[in-house]
């Protein structure tokens, strides 16, 4: 045992030098501390600070106590998809670290997700994490922060890998974990070699193809619960190929040592799934507003020739190609900006008169097709309308017009500060009917409230989708969620929204069911979209790229289904819910 | 603790809080209306507030539930911790024992007594209150209340944090026992006396982290050794083939079959030094991970105790002095007692030999003052001595105690200590 001390010498100081109190406080004061503790007294101490930021569900609750002090912090988080294993986690991290049980954490996820798991653990848990390399100015190196978020791809190789390893963590979390099914991959051996204390392993699916891969994430949270691989298939495998369980009680009873899976069907008594209606708009364009797109269409494609050729700053040319494209797609007032931008900073005469032309015929469009389709969304509707744009411009011409219509309005974006989007959330709640939001940082705040979603411009990366719709179809959202989708017709995102996205039926599928499908390829989508939108002889060549895209994602989450039904299978008969 | 003790012991909080504050309230059945005067309402941001203890109440007519985590239990949690980190105070006074009160608590063994009189007395002592923190997975914290004698540090076991008190109005010149060394030094004594009071605990918990500890390194020492097993066991096997192969190798009846059984024999032993070669780079890894993994699940299975120090009092109390004489027809000796009016204790006298308390009292011939099982009689000269004035001396017929005296008198061949 080993014993801390507080140091007592500003109490005596104050002590010695009188400056003491009233004795009635002193009762008060210890039945105060008295009452803290047994508050905290159930098994977790920090249920009672988050309730005022999160809603938490009981299987999360009871699933964080059993792996808290059944599995002593080391297991296999494996509830169905949407049923809140992020929160589960943030839960136990918060735990550990409130009873200084953690001090240095470390979360392993995709890169999609890094981002995702930094503003839900700031959000709903207040833990400020760092996300290790270029996108965060914050970075200082692995061993400089005790809060440290890595996609798991950066964290496996080189001189990142050796550098992880060498810190005792006290405790790690891995997202979607199946990735770490194989036990001769890199990423399973990485985290086999990490020191952590404790280790969270999050997958819906724990087994996708056989049971090894069972066998290997359990050796992972805790190394010989199943014997060796050997003495495992001698007592669980019934066939060669490892699909089928042999003595399926006991392998329930070691599993429940290491491992909780909740069920949808187990949370139905007080988490109701609600459905998602997606509403597509695709709006005529006026005849400028066609003439302009093709014009600067026609422009950004000469300019993605041009940056083919590029040597050293080939890819943020493109970049800013695609943001361009994508600004033209949200909205006339983007584009100006972005137009102006260019000119500032064009070098080329030739370059500068064809944006200033460009500039000129932008702002003689006084009004967006896509504006009077949301103002007609918004007179029908009459409820609360959470509308979400990519860009700031797109959003403060929608607060424009809105105002001009007196329509109640509210603005979010990552700009403002903490109090600010603070009081964004309480007008939206209170009085206004309609939040514009940017994509920045409203994870983790209370939405339920609002059910109806306008994407005025369509994310290229299905991710990001999936993040605007989370905000309000999550656990708590007791009515069906309406996602109203507007694009002009004939424009990248129409064949995008039409083609890709309605096909995979990308409106019904959670983030885990995008992981699953995806995985890191969600990274490199917008890029291959946009790569063939430049490169497409004319529409039907785009369109038939888009087409096999939308082939292959098809073939993928035809895959992916049939791993979750595998899965599934497996788990069954198996009770390991942590509800009982 | 059930629910409905911990609302009624909540009530009970909130009540007193309300009442020192001095807050207007008003009781309406199960609920509260609290009216906050001037400051108050600054920590509360607001005015007035209908509170209640059940969610029923609440949801029926909106006041606001009082339950663990509350904001308003929160805001008055925290506004006692702003108060009375450091406090002074006298316990109240009181009607000094009587002698025959004191006399009737004593049992006297082989003397008589006289009570010469009461003397009251000014005492000092520093309480501190300790928060117990368990840095383990499933250990509560605990909060413990430390008194210590101002002069000779010694926990102050009848001083309990209820015993009624008044405001004492502090002093011009500070007391002269409330000094910075000596409120360290009572500090010291009083962390001792935690470790002492917590030492079961300590004892129960390495306990039962030692019992897991040992379970879990036991998985790991058993996948490990199973893991080396069964590579041995691979390469036994191996070798069993390759005799085998080689019996059939001596008994081969065609060069056809020579040149099979000769080829796997090759392959066999090829196998055989593939594996011979990789086995000890495979035990030296698994050896690694089982190390690893040992010192991890030992690092898991440390437990910290942070001992905080929340709270100082000092205190100040009237205690009588007793004197009373213990006399018999060998000796006397005298007796200082202390009561504390306002508990009506009397503290015990202590065992000079083995510092117990104690009201059965003996008089030793050389005038100390011991317990029943402190003192013996004199196997010579008869008298009664407490056990440090006697000596073991040998005997024909077995041990026996003498006094210093008769020690020192006996004949050479009684001497034997």
């Amino acid at each position: 045992m080993n014993f801390a001390y507080s140091d007592p010498s500003p109490l005596i100081k104050k002590l010695v030098s009188r400056r003491w109190d009233s004795p009635h406080w002193l009762q008060l004061r210890l039945e105060a501390h008295r009452l803290m503790i047994a508050d905290r007294e159930e098994d977790l101490l920090v249920i009672e600070q988050l309730k005022d930021k999160i809603q938490l569900m009981p299987h999360q609750i009871k699933a964080a106590i059993k792996v808290k002090n059944v599995m002593k912090s080391r297991a296999i988080l494996a509830d169905e998809v949407g049923l809140g294993k992020t929160v589960e986690a943030g839960i136990l991290v918060k735990e550990n670290v409130c009873r200084g049980l953690a001090k240095k954490v470390l979360i392993l996820t995709p890169a999609s997700l890094t981002a995702q798991w930094k503003d839900e653990m700031s959000a709903k848990f207040s833990e400020e994490f760092v996300i290790a390399g270029d996108c965060d100015d914050r970075y200082e190196g692995a061993d400089r922060h005790d809060r440290l978020i890595v996609s798991i791809d950066m964290a496996k190789r080189g001189l990142t890998s050796e550098r992880l390893k060498a810190i005792p963590w006290d405790m790690v979390v891995v997202d979607e974990a199946h990735r770490l099914k194989n036990r001769a991959s890199l990423a399973h051996q990485f985290v086999r070699e990490l020191p952590a204390k404790y280790l969270l392993l999050l997958t819906a699916t724990p087994v996708q193809n056989d049971l090894s891969e069972l066998y290997n994430l359990i050796n992972l949270v805790r190394p010989g619960l199943l014997g060796t691989w050997n003495s495992f298939k001698g007592s669980y495998v019934k066939d060669r190929n490892a699909r089928v369980v042999a003595n399926p009680s006991k392998l329930q009873k070691t599993l429940s040592r290491a491992m909780v899976r909740s069920r949808r069907i187990e949370t139905e008594a007080y988490l109701k799934f609600t459905k998602r209606y997606p509403v597509t708009h695709r709006t005529d364009s006026t005849l400028e507003e066609q003439i302009l797109y093709n014009k600067v269409t026609q422009f950004i494609r000469r300019q993605y020739f041009k940056a083919l050729e590029e040597e050293g700053s080939r890819e943020s040319l493109i970049f800013s190609l695609m943001t361009l494209q994508r600004q033209l797609a949200s909205s006339t007032a983007a584009l100006v900006k972005a137009l102006q931008n260019k000119i500032d900073s064009s070098t080329e005469p030739q370059e500068t008169l064809e944006l200033s032309r460009l500039l000129n015929e932008a702002l003689d469009i006084k009004y967006d097709s896509k504006m009077k389709e949301l103002l007609t969304i918004i007179e029908e509707t009459r409820s609360k309308i959470l509308i979400f744009t990519a860009f700031l411009e797109t959003q403060k011409e929608i607060a424009r017009v809105l105002s001009a219509h007196n329509i109640p309005t509210s603005l979010f974006s990552g700009s403002l500060t903490l109090e600010e989007k603070e009081e964004a959330l309480k007008r939206f709640r209170e009085d206004a009917q309609v939040l514009v939001s940017t994509e920045a940082g409203s994870e983790g705040k209370n939405l339920q409230f609002c059910n109806i979603l306008v994407n005025y411009d369509m994310p290229w990366n299905p991710m990001r989708v999936e993040q605007r719709i989370g905000r309000i179809h999550r656990i708590g959202q007791d009515k069906d969620v309406y996602i109203h989708n507007l694009v002009n017709q004939d424009t990248i995102e129409d064949y995008m929204l039409t083609v890709l996205y309605d096909k995979i039926e990308l409106f019904e599928l959670t983030i885990g069911d995008l992981e699953l499908i995806l995985g890191d390829e969600v990274e490199y989508l917008e890029r291959k979209i946009f790569d063939s939108y430049m490169t497409a002889e004319d529409l039907e060549a785009f369109k038939n790229d888009l087409g096999v895209i939308t082939d292959q994602t098809l073939g993928k989450k035809a895959t992916a289904e049939e791993i979750q039904e595998f899965d599934r299978r497996v788990f069954e008969n198996f009770d390991l819910t942590p509800l009982r | 603790m059930d629910a409905q003790a911990a609302t009624d012991r909540r009530k009970e909080f909130l009540r007193s809080y309300l009442h020192l504050i001095r807050a207007d309230v008003v009781e309406q059945g199960e609920a509260l209306d609290i009216t906050f005067l001037g400051e108050q309402s600054k920590i509360f941001r607001k005015q007035n507030v209908k509170v209640c203890f059940s969610t029923e109440l609440s949801a029926r007519y909106g006041y606001e539930l009082v339950h663990a985590g509350s904001k308003l239990l929160e805001s008055i949690y925290q506004d006692c911790l702003n108060h009375a980190d450091v406090v002074i105070y006298r316990l109240k006074g009181g009607e000094p024992l009587s002698a025959n009160e004191i006399l009737n608590v004593l049992r006297l063994d082989n003397c008589k007594t006289e009570f010469e009189g009461s003397f009251p007395h000014t005492k000092y002592a520093y309480a501190f209150i300790f928060q117990i923190l368990y840095n383990s997975e499933d250990i509560a914290s605990q909060i413990l209340w430390v008194p210590v004698d101002a002069e000779t540090f010694e926990p102050l076991t009848w001083l309990t944090l209820g015993t009624p008190f008044e405001e004492s109005i502090p002093a011009r010149s500070r007391p002269r026992l409330l000094t910075t060394e000596r409120a360290n030094t009572a500090y010291k004594a009083a962390v001792a006396c935690v470790k002492d009071m917590l030492d079961p605990d300590f004892r129960r918990i390495e306990l039962d982290v030692q019992a897991h500890l040992a379970e879990e390194l036991g998985r790991i020492h058993r996948y490990y050794s199973r893991l080396k097993e069964e590579e041995k066991h691979r390469l036994d096997e191996l070798e069993r083939q390759l005799k085998e192969v080689e019996e059939k190798l001596k008994r081969h009846k065609t060069p056809d079959t020579f040149q099979k059984y000769q080829e796997e024999k090759r392959r066999l032993q090829g196998k055989i030094d593939e594996l011979k070669s990789e086995l000890g780079s495979y035990f030296e890894r698994i050896d690694d991970l089982a190390q690893k993994e040992r010192e991890r699940e030992q690092r898991k299975h440390q437990i910290t105790c942070e001992i905080n120090l929340i709270s100082i009092c000092f205190i100040h109390y009237e205690a009588h002095r007793h004197r009373i004489l213990l006399f018999n027809e060998h000796s006397q000796g005298t007796l200082d007692l202390y009561s504390i009016p306002v508990t009506r204790n009397l503290n015990l006298p202590r065992c000079l030999v083995c510092k117990k308390e104690t009201n059965v009292l003996s008089l030793c011939a050389n005038s100390h003052i011991a317990c029943g099982n402190c003192r013996l009689t004199c196997a010579k000269c008869g008298k009664t001595f407490c056990l440090s004035c006697l000596k073991q001396t040998k005997t024909k017929s077995g041990a026996k105690y003498v006094c210093l005296h008769c020690f020192q008198k006996g004949g050479p061949a009684n001497r034997r200590s």
